[in-house]
């Protein structure tokens, strides 16, 4: 029940919200920054922890249904509190995050305790007043988006008018408003009549950082399909088609399941959005859909081990993938809780490895380095002796500063860049 | 590593694949392990985990999985009938278990259409030398997949799915207790509760490493001599070596 199932920032990068599969959010604080330490900034604290959703037992067709989170969205902040989007595989919460630190006191009918006091008791008025209290986070559930979702909801997405959300499962995509609960459009369907003829199912769906009216959705066959919203109720056409053509030399029974996109991300700008498929991490300018404009290798070693892979189901991992603030380097998860960071302008790669035995904290991360075959380096390690039950599927990237926040198996890692 | 094109060798006895095959013996036979990952994704489609509803992007990808193998062995012509009974042999080769997964099919599914595969189907009935039983037999296996997506994917009718697996899942412990009691015994002991078991099982019984059975899949070297001529012949005989495939050590 503590494995991390989702990791988000928010907008300012102060709080780090994480989902689990236990149905749990547990928000973090960032310290405010101390002027005297300069050394480092804000440690993450727990701000708040909460019960987001329940098991629940679907009666119609006897199956469960999972009380895991699989994604969190932020809203941003209009007001003192914070709010936040979270979903598992049916149903779609929106929490309010509020602080209270005063409560009234001097109530005429009321005791301090809450009791109340007899009307004939009391000889004198007075206006109550607020003291200071200790600080208490509530979190409390102010929406609840439910039985939208015959398949599983792998994606929920906020639109840059902060008034409507996308919500995707395997085969269609539907639109809320976020005052509406009773209500959502369906703006993509792509299951066949036929449900045998069923080849391709949709992976993850995003929101255009800008433009109100464009969201993307990514298949299992690797493709992207980029809608607007303007041009029909129904968005089954889409505007572009993003594919990569295959290549043949690498040809093999598992290239559509590699192939399969398991995240896709509009960078800040809104100018490219990145897509993450078994063995790699591709950038994409949204004017060119033929090919991506830049292909990063995760970990291309495994691509012979792919019948392994397959038989142990790692093959079916899905990955997510993060820009930084800039857009100028993209980060992702692999195998033996590694992580990897692509510069995109320096064209530099590093792996690293979020792990409490090989680094003590506030130690600099050392590089690592997987050799594929042949000699193997000191301090190198053979794909053979990776661990593959050790995956990091979940990162984040603080959306200003260079602060990450990487999710092992059960641990939750923040790393900061090195300050001078 | 699969690698598309090698084609097996011509072996004694094989009358009817001589004419087509080129000279290049695979090391590790192509079509063997061609099969072993047929039957792996077959497995692997029908052990969902029944208690929550099945990820169906996965099932999804198995099936088009199994799919490109199908149409692959049927190009190759490998999909064919061999007749080998005069071998007297139980071929070590014919692995898969489509039979026992068509049997409970069939069962369900008289006189149903076969959409998916209607052509390839069709080119088999047009074909007067065949034999019938091989006919129906070969139909029918191409038929237990496409039942089986649909039992995977109908999510508006769930008992009638769970029935479908608990069945084809029965006839397969069934079968193989009939065969080999004792290894299957150890393999499937605490199956009848839990399907979770028996994934994990497999999986691990299949690694010996965490890379696995599959390097030896992948380096694959002891076929006999009637071992390349793998298909998909309905023959009880393929059971025990699915055995043998799990238990591999």
């Amino acid at each position: 029940a503590d494995i991390i199932s989702t990791v988000e920032f928010n907008h300012s990068g102060e709080l780090l919200a994480t989902g689990d599969k236990g149905g749990r959010v547990v928000i973090f604080q960032q310290e405010q920054e101390n002027k005297t330490q300069s050394h480092s900034r804000g440690e993450y604290n727990v701000y708040s922890t909460f019960q987001s959703h329940e098991p629940e037992f679907d009666y119609l067709k006897s199956l469960e249904i999972e009380e895991k989170i699989n994604k969190i969205r932020w809203l941003p902040q209009k007001n003192a509190a914070q709010f936040l989007l979270s979903t598992n595989d049916k149903t779609i919460k929106l929490w309010k995050i509020s602080e209270r630190d005063k409560r009234p006191e001097g109530y005429n009918l009321k005791e301090e305790d809450g009791r109340y006091r007899d009307p004939t008791t009391v000889t004198t008025l007075r206006v109550p007043v607020f003291r200071p209290m200790d600080l208490m986070v509530e979190a409390s559930p102010r929406r609840i988006f439910a039985n939208a979702h015959t398949y599983h909801i792998n994606s929920i997405s906020i639109n840059s008018d902060y008034e409507t959300y996308l919500s995707a499962d395997d085969l269609r995509i539907n639109l809320w408003h976020l005052e509406i609960t009773d209500r959502s459009f369906n703006i993509v369907d792509i299951k066949p009549a036929n449900m045998e003829e069923l080849t391709e199912v949709i992976t993850a769906a995003e929101f255009h950082p800008h433009h109100c009216n464009t969201f993307v959705y990514s298949s299992s066959k690797g493709t992207i399909r980029l809608c607007d919203m303007r041009a029909s109720a129904l968005c089954d056409r889409h505007s572009k088609l993003f594919e990569e053509p295959e290549d043949p030399s690498n040809r093999s029974f598992f290239s559509e399941i590699i192939s399969s996109i398991s995240d896709v991300k509009f960078s800040h700008s809104g100018r490219y959005m990145m897509t993450r498929d078994y063995l790699s991490v591709k950038i994409w300018d949204l004017n060119m859909e033929n090919r991506p404009v830049e292909t990063y290798q995760v970990h291309e070693y495994l691509r012979s081990k792919l019948c392994s892979l397959y038989e142990n189901d790692c093959i079916f991992d899905k990955f997510e993938c993060c820009w930084n603030g800039l857009d100028s380097i993209v980060m992702t998860g692999s195998y033996n809780n590694f992580f990897r960071m692509f510069d995109r302008n320096t064209k530099r790669d590093i792996t690293l490895e979020a792990s409490r035995e090989n680094n003590k904290p506030r130690t600099v991360l050392k590089p690592r380095k997987v050799c594929a075959s042949g000699k193997r380096k000191k301090d190198e390690i053979s794909v053979d002796s990776l661990d593959f039950n050790k995956k990091i599927l979940h990162t984040a990237w603080h959306p200003k500063e260079n602060i990450i926040a990487v999710a092992t198996t059960n641990n939750l890692y923040i790393f900061q860049d090195k300050m001078n | 590593m699969f690698v598309r094109g090698l084609k097996r060798k011509c072996f004694d006895g094989e009358e009817d694949i001589e004419g087509t095959l080129a000279g290049i013996k695979a090391i590790p036979s192509y079509n063997l392990q061609r099969q072993s990952l047929l039957d792996m994704s077959l497995v692997k489609l029908q052990l969902c985990h029944m208690l929550v509803e099945p990820n169906l992007c996965r099932s999804v990808l198995i099936a088009n999985t199994v799919r490109q193998i199908q149409e692959e062995m049927t190009q190759d012509g490998t999909w064919q009938m061999i007749n080998t009974q005069s071998t007297g042999q139980a071929s070590l080769d014919r692995l898969v278990s489509t039979d026992i997964l068509c049997r409970s099919s069939r069962e369900q599914a008289e006189g149903k259409h076969v959409p998916s595969y209607g052509t390839f189907s069709k080119d088999f009935e047009g074909d007067q030398g065949q034999d019938n039983s091989e006919t129906m037999s070969t139909a029918s296996s191409v038929q237990a997949p496409r039942t089986l997506q649909s039992n995977v994917w109908e999510m508006e009718n769930p008992q009638e799915n769970k029935g479908n697996f608990q069945k084809s899942l029965d006839q397969i412990f069934e079968t193989l207790e009939n065969k080999s009691p004792n290894s299957v015994e150890d393999l499937f002991s605490e199956v009848d509760n839990s399907y979770y078991d028996l994934d994990t099982m497999l999986t691990g019984m299949m690694s010996n490493t965490k890379m696995g059975h599959c390097d030896g899949l992948e380096t694959f070297s002891s076929p006999t001599n009637t071992a390349s001529n793998s298909n998909c012949k309905s023959d009880l005989n393929e059971l025990d070596h699915i055995v043998e495939i799990l238990v591999e050590s």
